[in-house]
């Protein structure tokens, strides 16, 4: 990224030598590059319920007992919206927001930012797949003039699928 | 337990505070505006006030109650102060109720004061239409990059602003049901019209289905004018024992339940064209009053983006779900229809300073049941429902709803 005008805050620079993740353990970043990545759910031992972000306790049961659950990389479009202001730092608008669901549990609703698309290309029943990019630009160094990109997921249309 | 009576209500006008718009006035000065005017709806003397209940955001800093109660003469005595995001002063309310008919006090003061217009605006600057509020939608809690910096908020950070989460729910009804763009913006057209004959409104002008439908694109399918503005206000509630109500009344308003829940996880089973914590806590209100959906003669609902109160018609029993669309092209949720949702403008035009609108919408069913309603008033009305949410919980699920029952 070469951009160096973050409006409101003038003019500064990406560090890109460090990204914030936006939340710790909740991607299984693929060991090769032909691999894709995974979100990572938690389920719970006893009722099997299977929660992202992920759990410390289950929502469903008393279950206390809870494991890794890696997503499958492959999920539908439930439903979307394309947003035309009031984004996030760093993000241009307009950009499409979308919740979908994975086979792995269809009660299981989440939410994210599509890319690679058009924004209003994107519609319901889409197949999409879990890719890693970055969602927003970090505010927490400001003060020092250390603007930092939050990496976390975004979904992607699977190509011909 | 005794019954519970709405003793007085009293508000602010809702607006921008801003020194252009509206005088600029403060935190302070709009909570006591507000809590005089319900000390003398109700006739009660400030030194009889047994308890505070105030709801704040993050704008009010900190013990917004002391500092509005202080100015009014009033200390010694038990003051609470709750935050809740959209939903803060009916969590209030709620807490004040149970207070009063378990016993603990006789009589009591809820408030809900908001200041979202933090810095004082130009005169010279040429105003906008109404309705055009340029960049304050963006500096609505909505994940803005001035107020929200990373890892805080995890659906923030991914960017499920609240138009987003509406019209994320909107576009899903539209799949199920066939609903249109035109229903969700009608519900702007009616609230508006609601509006124009509130003197408290924030925005007391009608709107156009064509000027709705052609204002700028927010989230698709919402427009900015399907958009509640950002503002300023306050509002407050005197509550009182029965015993001691009748001493000061004979128009009694019985707050007949409050309930507050917090989202369900999963309760939605993964469908999001209805909302299932509204559902869990309309059902357990009825329950508890005995008053279904059918008796209920005027609804204040949390309007806060179209599809929230086309949805809610569903969730709370008006009409079957696939049913809300329908509803709006009859006019039945409009006034003179069978049962009217937010004669008072609704967030839509009489607006949401956050922590006051709760209450706010309270106050407009005490004066709807007490007849003190003017053009707006709808006639006859015996039973109220207020329906009040707040942020997004667990798993995409509404953050809180409550909802208030409120009889004559």
């Amino acid at each position: 990224m070469a951009q160096e005008n973050y409006g409101l805050y003038g003019k500064m620079s990406l560090d890109e030598t460090e990204d914030i993740p936006l939340r710790k353990g909740i991607i299984r970043f693929p060991s090769t590059p032909e691999e894709a990545p995974n979100l990572i759910a938690s389920r719970c031992k006893v009722c099997g319920d299977i929660s992202f972000p992920p759990k410390l306790l289950c929502g469903k049961c008393e279950g206390g007992d809870m494991e890794e659950y890696l997503l499958n990389n492959r999920a539908t479009v439930y439903s979307y919206t394309v947003i035309y202001q009031g984004g996030l730092p760093g993000v241009d608008i307009p950009y499409a927001l979308v919740i979908v669901k994975f086979s792995d549990d269809d009660e299981l609703l989440i939410a994210g930012q599509m890319t690679g698309t058009d924004p209003e290309d994107v519609k319901i029943g889409m197949e999409v797949e879990t890719v890693i990019d970055t969602v927003r630009l970090g505010l927490m160094g400001l003060l020092s003039g250390r603007i930092r990109s939050v990496l976390g997921y975004k979904f992607r249309p699977v190509k011909n699928s | 337990m005794g019954k519970v009576i709405a003793l007085g209500a009293g508000m602010t006008r809702f607006g921008k505070y801003n020194g252009a718009d509206l005088p600029w006035k403060n935190h302070e000065e709009l909570g006591v505006e507000a809590c005089l005017s319900a000390l003398k709806h109700a006739g009660v003397n400030h030194r009889k006030i047994e308890a505070a209940y105030f709801g704040q955001t993050v704008t009010g800093m900190i013990q917004i109650g002391q500092r509005v109660t202080d100015m009014l003469g009033i200390s010694g005595i038990p003051i609470y102060n709750h935050e809740n995001a959209c939903a803060t002063s009916l969590a209030a309310f709620r807490n004040a109720y149970l207070d009063v008919k378990n016993g603990v006090h006789d009589i009591v003061m809820v408030a809900g004061v908001e200041k979202m217009i933090l810095f004082p605006k130009s005169k010279k600057k040429k105003k906008k239409d109404n309705g055009d509020d340029g960049g304050d939608l963006f500096k609505m809690g909505s994940g803005g990059p001035i107020i929200m910096p990373e890892g805080m908020m995890f659906l923030q950070d991914i960017g499920v602003i609240m138009p987003a989460y509406f019209a994320l729910i909107g576009r899903r009804h539209m799949e199920e049901y066939g609903t249109t763009r035109e229903q969700f913006a009608k519900i702007s057209v009616k609230n508006h019209k609601h509006g124009s004959m509130n003197p408290y409104a924030q925005y007391q002008d009608e709107v156009t289905l064509e000027q709705v439908l052609n204002s700028r694109m927010i989230c698709d399918p919402i427009t900015l004018l399907q958009c509640t503005p950002t503002g300023d206000g306050a509002s407050a509630v005197i509550l009182a024992s029965e015993k001691t109500a009748k001493q000061y009344t004979t128009k009694l308003v019985e707050v007949a339940g409050s309930v507050i829940m917090a989202g369900k996880y999963k309760a939605s089973k993964g469908d999001l064209s209805s909302l299932a914590s509204c559902k869990l806590a309309a059902n357990k209100l009825y329950d508890e009053t005995g008053i279904g959906p059918g008796d209920l003669n005027v609804v204040e609902q949390h309007d806060c983006f179209t599809p929230h109160e086309l949805v809610t018609y569903e969730d709370l029993g008006i009409c079957k779900p696939g049913e809300g669309g329908r509803l709006v092209d009859e006019g039945v949720t409009a006034l003179g229809g069978r049962v009217p949702f937010n004669v008072s403008g609704g967030l839509q035009a009489k607006g949401h300073p956050i922590a006051a609108t709760g209450v706010a919408q309270v106050i407009e069913l005490v004066w709807q049941l007490r007849g003190e309603c003017g053009k707006r008033q709808v006639e006859g009305a015996k039973t109220g429902l207020a329906h009040n949410g707040g942020g997004i919980g667990p798993g995409l699920e509404p953050g809180l709803a409550s909802v208030t029952m409120l009889k004559i």
